[in-house]
């Protein structure tokens, strides 16, 4: 990212301005040396403050946008997806349990019928989870379910109980990354996890830490 | 592919019970690496990390200071940390039902151990914003400016024992070159009290703008000395190493040792711009 533009004010026009806000948005602060074009700089940074200029490296006029103070990671919530039956086997109250202890914002997509669905909602109204958000979108046709695996950023299939799971080798084939159950046959199309990771069936604190560190991944 | 475990651990064999206690312990920079490097490889192989961190007790330290502030032991700096690790029990579980020494386990049961400090950046050098980002997520840094200080690392303590230090001649003329000659403001970043530095500086008081930074935690110390915009220290020092690790692109700076020594340090790939 850069970090500071040098401005002369002679060559400054408008037109170049407009560059500089369009191609450098990471940018910081913009110095210029001195303060004939400060009026450019009112119409595209809401906030800035100016020094007077002085014959001294320090005092150097500074524009500085302070909206731009983000945050430094590049994404800051994570999409998952579940895609199965809903059922006991299946265990998807895993999956929201863990997602109820995570400190950064999850949206949940399951994709499926079964009958811990209504279960599955009143665990979500009555933990009133402050960070994650849940879509239950049923059955799906294929098409529509290859593009939304494609959309979410780590498939989990918590399985206390999955002879291979198919969903997972597809997510795969689509680049989406897996986390599986060590109860899943799938596991072994994981190599070395660079394409999932595996945690203990049925252990949620594993699970909790498989999901932090793929949220970290995701900051690479 | 099976559940993997990583662990990283200094030393293991030393007095010990993990993850509760450990008899003599190392400064914050030699136990950063072994922790970056087993959560970096963590994140690249699918591995679950264990809870990283004994608490120390560093009788030596306490000893030789007689002062309480010598036993720090980076807890709260480790414990920002542990939301990325499993809980204590479930890694004390872990850790005491597997085979980590014997490598022939590593069919049956895929954990690794990453033991010895191993102080270089070389294979963490890929990870660098990983890092920085997490550090950041971990104490809830917002993005800021630099800050425009120079940040000076003055290591006395186990450097003075070990004879790394940097003559107190030479500190004194750097400091002054940087605040008369190059009008910076100099903060330093210490081990030391402020009583102990102008006794090994032998002088009464600090210099005109020069002032001690009152330490919250060593941690906090690292990541604003990564946010001055000039940093100066003495390259044997890996906590300075850190600070430049973890500074923002474009920060400027200064080693206390000349290039001929510091060139002989293999411990960063990031090169020292200046030697006074």
């Amino acid at each position: 990212m850069l970090n500071y533009i040098f401005v002369f004010p002679r060559i400054l026009k408008i037109g170049f301005s407009l560059l500089i806000q369009k191609v450098f948005l990471g940018v910081e602060q913009i110095y210029l040396f001195s303060s004939l074009n400060k009026f450019i700089y009112l119409i595209y940074f809401k906030r800035y403050y100016i020094k007077p200029y002085q014959d001294n490296k320090e005092n150097i006029i500074k524009v500085i946008n302070k909206n731009k103070r983000l945050n430094y990671l590049k994404k800051k919530y994570l999409n998952i997806i579940f895609v199965g039956q809903l059922i006991k086997r299946k265990d998807p109250f895993l999956l929201f349990r863990a997602c109820k202890e995570l400190n950064f914002k999850v949206n949940i997509t399951i994709v499926g019928e079964g009958n811990l669905k209504k279960g599955l909602h009143e665990f979500t109204k009555k933990n009133n989870f402050k960070n994650t958000k849940v879509k239950f979108l049923g059955t799906v046709e294929n098409q529509k379910l290859i593009k939304m695996i494609m959309k979410n950023d780590v498939l989990v299939l918590p399985s206390r109980f999955d002879g291979f799971g198919f969903v997972v080798s597809e997510a795969i084939k689509y680049g989406t990354y897996v986390i599986v159950s060590s109860q899943v046959g799938a596991k072994d199309l994981l190599l070395r996890g660079k394409k999932g990771a595996v945690f203990n069936m049925g252990s949620k604190d594993e699970l909790i830490n498989q999901l932090n560190l793929h949220f970290l991944r995701q900051q690479i | 592919m099976d559940v993997k475990y990583y662990l990283p651990l200094i030393h293991p064999k030393r007095l010990s019970f993990y993850p509760f206690i450990r008899v003599g312990g190392f400064g914050l920079g030699n136990m950063l690496f072994p922790f970056f490097r087993a959560l970096t490889y963590s994140v690249r192989d699918g591995a679950i990390l264990l809870y990283p961190h004994h608490n120390q007790f560093q009788p030596r330290n306490f000893l030789r200071n007689l002062n309480r502030d010598s036993l720090r032991n980076y807890s709260t700096d480790f414990q920002k940390f542990k939301w990325s690790s499993l809980p204590i029990i479930n890694s004390l579980n872990i850790y005491y039902s597997r085979n980590w020494e014997n490598e022939n386990h590593i069919e049956s049961f895929p954990n690794i151990l990453f033991y010895g400090y191993k102080n270089y950046f070389y294979d963490l050098i890929d990870y660098r914003d990983l890092i920085k980002n997490y550090i950041n997520y971990s104490y809830k840094i917002s993005r800021t400016y630099p800050k425009n200080k120079l940040a000076y690392h003055l290591r006395l303590g186990d450097f003075i024992i070990n004879k790394q230090n940097v003559n107190p001649g030479k500190v004194l003329e750097s400091l002054n070159y940087f605040t008369k000659k190059l009008s910076f403001e100099v903060e330093i970043y210490s081990d030391s009290s402020l009583k102990q530095i102008n006794k090994f500086l032998g002088i009464n008081k600090l210099p005109k703008k020069i002032s001690l930074v009152k330490s919250v935690s060593p941690m906090h110390d690292l990541i604003k000395m990564s946010q001055a915009r000039y940093i100066c220290g003495n390259p044997y020092s890996t906590f300075v190493e850190w600070a430049r690790f973890l500074s923002f692109p474009g920060q400027v700076s200064y080693s206390l040792q000349e290039k001929r020594i510091s060139d002989t340090i293999f411990v960063s790939p990031i090169k020292w711009q200046n030697y006074l």
